[in-house]
Order: C-alpha cells, then structure tokens, then sequence
C-alpha cells in the first residue's frame, strides 16, 4: 500500500483507525466495525490484516501485545493526526454540500 | 477405488479466482484440496459437498522458514476467527476453505488486494523470470548470430536446433508469462479504482502453458528419435543421463531446504546452506558428468588397434565405408584404420568416412576422406555451395552435375566438391586422382 494513499482514508482504514482509540485485536476490530456500521461495513480477515501491516509499517498504529497467536493494536499521534485530518475532510465535503444544494434538499 | 489424487495444476501464483473456483469445482465433485507439493496438489476423496475457498498472500513467508512467522500466524489466525480454516498454502498464497454458505469474505478490498499481490510478484517472481528471460534471449541473440554469420555451424547438428527450438519457446512462455501478468494486472487496476474487485484472469494463458509444455515434450521426442535414427545413441544416453542429473540436483537441493526446515534451522542459515548445496552439488556434478561421458566415449570408440612406428592400425577394419583406398587403386593393404559415421541435422544430415592404408615395406601411407551432405532446403544446397571457395572442373570425368576443385593459397589440393541435385559431396585423397579414378569416386558418392 503506497503511503500517499493514507493522505485520504478509505471506509475501511477510517473504521480501523477509529476502533484503534483503544487497544484491540484483529478479530475485535472486524467484530466492532460491523457493530459500529451496523453490518453496512465488512472487513475480510485479509484485507484487515494486510491494512494493519500498513499502518503499522506508516506508524500510524502500533503493536502493544502479543498473546500467542493474536496481537493488540493502538492508534498512534500520527495515527490520530490521520483520522482527524480524514474527519475534517468529511466535514469539509458536508459543509460545501449543504453549501451548494442546500438544508431543505437534504434528505 | 483411489482415495488420493495427486495433480499437476497449471495456475498462476496470482490468478486466485481461478484457483478458488477450481478447488471449488473439485469439492462438488468429491476431490478436496490436503496438500500443495513441490509439483503435484494432492486430493483426497470425500463426499461431494459445496466448499467455499479463499485465498490471500502472506507477502513475509519464505520456503527457508522453519516455521510460520508470527506475522503468518497472526494473518492465519484472523481468517480462522472469521470461520475460515487453513487448507494449503503455496508459496506466497494461503489457501483456506469452509462451508459456511455465507462467509465473510477474506478479501474485501480488491485495491488492496491487487497492491498485495504486486507486491509478492515483485518480491519473488519478477526477479528470476527477469533473469531467466535475459539468460534465454542472450542465447537467442547468440544463436541468429551464428545463423547469419555461419549457417552451415547452426544446422551442423540437431542438439543445436533443438536446444534453439527449447529456448525459442521458453522465451515465449516468459513473455507470455508477463505479459499476461500486466495486462491483468492494467485491467484489474481500472476495475479496483471503480471500486470493483480484480478482473478474473481467464483460461487463456492455462491453454498457452499446456500448448508450450506439449511443444517441447514433442521437441524432446523427435530429438530423442531423430538422433536414434543418425545411430547416435549413446548421445541420447548422455543427453537423458544429464536431464536425470539435473532433476536428482533439484530433489537434492529441495531436500536439503526440507531437512533443514525439519531440523528447525533459521532462514539465514537454511538459504545460505542450500545455496551453497545448490552451487557445490552442480559443480561436482558436472565435472563428473563431463569426465564420465570422456572416459565413455573414449571407452566406446576404442576398437581393437595395433601399433608401428607410424601410428595405430585397426585389427578388423570397418566394412561400410562407400569408398576406400584400395577401390579406387585395386591393390590390397595390410594396415589400415578407418572411421565412419552419420551426423549433422534433419535439415542437413552429414555422412563421413576416412580411409587411411598403408602397405608393408613400404613407407608411404595414403588415405582418402569424404563428407557427404544432403541439404533438404534448396537455400541451405546454396549456402553449401557459396561455402566451397574452389575452381570450377568439368564434371564429366567425375559424372556429377558439377564440380569444384579446391586451391590453397593458388595451389590446387587433391579435394574436389561434387554436386548433384540434393547432394553435396567433398572428397580428399593424398594423391592425384587418375580419370579411372575420379569417374569411379563419382558413381560410388552419386545419389
């Protein structure tokens, strides 16, 4: 995964990073994206895993625990800086749709 | 009834659509996937049920790994908490399968998962099909050279066309190779930017593979048989002998990587001791293989010879020279050595003979030699010919459609080049040849 990618996050890597608040494994974050989303975002255990070694690799997250085969994460100050620099970007999308169509047309 | 199948599949590393539904396919029909070998996926048989497969790429696994890294583990260890279980896994792919009807998929981002599978393309395949496609195309290269510069050298002999024809083909089988790699890989970068998956690959390349691999099974069979028919069977023996040494050199490389695997050895020592089995094993083997084939041929060419101050004479003379000495003088001779043999290539097939006598008491020797060429192309009869830098003779003593007398440095040699249609002929004698002579030479060699 190019690293310029991250400059703007998909679903999936802004999900990732928001569950990364608090210390998680995988399978907890593939489990608490589906709640959170209510099932309209799926992570595959692939996709996840191969996701993680990125942001891991971008220092955006860290490695906190290993406990046999499963390993916690955290979300890291860059990793922060990230999702909210993608939240602010959202907002921005937001603000310049009420903007141009207007609170009326919104749905 | 056979519980276990073993196959040989024709995939590519990253064609994963076509490996999920075919593992698919052979569940439906009671074959499910247990083990990826070297060459062969093993089967076995169960009843026939509806299986799901799911591949993805661990880009950090290495065949020297004695075991699966943490970072596999952890990889195996979120596909398996999805309800997913590990069935194979084939160098860089991990291959998993259930039964859940509805499973959550194990890729979900085809962006992602085409970045993944570049990724392992570069890191393990690029490099040495880059490297192996430089080697065959400088071959190549060199072979058009000669073929250009020296005609005659290229079609001198079969084991040159045939190791031409295999290089040819394998360079093609590359370049298909890639090139079927980044065009999928093109498309599939459209597809995933739309936010779609990979584009599936197609059997195409599959039929492509097959094709080559029959090609050069028939190249090796006719090259086998073509060398058997120019009675040079102990070439075929050499030739069979080094393909079998070169396959118990990757057993025993593959076994050592194995064994060292088993044995728990780190990766750094496991590359670097099957490196250095890989390096010593050929080398050893080849010097072997070269020495044994000289010590054979010197074995199997030795016939029974006497000697005299002049040199080793045969005990029992060949019979089957076309023409000899004592045909063309009538005299009979108590020492004499003669060789004779077939050779050259199915477009230019090459008969030789040398007769070499001398008679007692007295001090000179004479012989005669002769080559005998049937070019099966009229543009190879004329590179034939353009090669003979002789002078024109008139053939009518000789009987041959023409004939062409050879000088050194202005001086006439007692070799001529007859010519007939289809046939090319080149006689040296020691001496002058009489009319008689000639006009006998000429009727034995004719077509």
């Amino acid at each position: 995964m190019a690293r310029e990618k991250f400059q703007t996050l998909t679903e999936p890597m802004f999900y990732i990073l928001l569950c990364l608040k608090r210390e998680c494994c995988g399978a907890d974050i593939a489990a608490q994206i589906t709640a959170l989303t209510r099932g309209r975002v799926t992570l595959g255990p692939g996709t996840l895993y191969h996701l993680l070694e990125s942001f891991q690799q971008a220092g955006m997250i860290e490695e906190t625990r290993t406990e046999g085969r499963k390993r916690s994460y955290l979300i890291t100050p860059k990793g922060r800086k990230a999702l909210e620099t993608e939240y602010r970007r959202l907002l921005t999308l937001t603000e310049d749709y009420q903007t141009c169509i207007g609170k009326e047309d919104v749905p | 009834m056979n519980q276990v199948k073993y196959r040989i599949e024709p995939f590519q590393i990253y064609d994963y659509q076509g490996v999920e539904q075919h593992l698919a396919r052979m569940a439906a029909k009671g074959w499910r996937l247990e083990k990826i070998g070297r060459c062969f996926w093993k089967y076995r048989r169960t009843e026939p049920a509806q299986v799901r497969y799911a591949v993805t790429y661990g880009q950090d696994i290495s065949q020297f790994d004695p075991a699966p890294t943490e970072a596999q583990q952890s990889l195996e260890e979120l596909c398996t908490s999805a309800g997913w279980k590990k069935t194979a896994e084939w160098s860089q792919m991990l291959i998993f399968s259930t039964e859940d009807p509805n499973p959550v998929p194990l890729e979900t981002d085809g962006a992602i998962l085409l970045d993944i599978i570049h990724r392992t393309m570069k890191g393990s395949f690029f490099g040495p099909a880059l490297f192996l496609l430089a080697v065959v195309l400088f071959i190549l290269a060199s072979s058009v050279n000669t073929l250009i510069r020296t005609p005659l050298r290229f079609f001198d002999s079969n084991a040159r066309l045939f190791s031409f024809s295999m290089y040819l083909l394998l360079a093609v089988l590359l370049l298909v190779y890639l090139g079927t790699y980044f065009t999928w890989r093109r498309r599939s970068l459209r597809s995933t930017a739309q936010g779609g998956p990979c584009v599936p690959l197609g059997r195409g390349y599959i039929w492509v593979e097959k094709t080559g691999v029959a090609l050069m099974l028939i190249l090796l069979a006719a090259f086998i048989l073509m060398e058997l028919l120019n009675a040079n069977a102990s070439y075929v023996t050499f030739f069979l002998l080094y393909l079998l040494l070169m396959n118990v050199l990757i057993f025993a490389v593959h076994g050592t990587n194995n064994l060292l695997k088993k044995r728990g050895a780190s990766k750094g020592t496991n590359m670097a001791v099957t490196l250095t089995v890989d390096v010593v094993l050929a080398v050893v083997m080849m010097a072997v293989f070269t020495f044994g084939v000289f010590r054979w041929l010197n074995h199997s060419s030795a016939k029974e010879t006497y000697a005299t101050a002049d040199g080793l004479w045969d005990v029992q003379p060949r019979e089957d020279l076309l023409l000899t000495v004592s045909d063309l003088t009538g005299l009979s001779y108590d020492h004499i050595r003669r060789t004779a043999g077939h050779s050259g290539s199915i477009f230019l097939p090459q008969q030789t003979g040398w007769d070499v006598c001398r008679r007692e008491g007295d001090a000179q020797i004479q012989d005669i030699s002769y080559q005998i060429w049937e070019p099966k192309t009229s543009w190879l009869y004329r590179v034939l010919l353009e090669d003979v830098t002789a002078q024109k003779e008139d053939p009518a003593s000789w009987g041959a459609d023409a004939v062409y007398r050879r000088y050194l440095d202005g001086e006439p040699q007692n070799a001529w080049v007859l010519a007939w249609p289809g046939r090319i002929v080149q006689v040296y004698g020691s001496w002058t040849f009489t009319s008689s002579q000639k006009a006998l030479s000429g009727k034995t060699l004719a077509p």
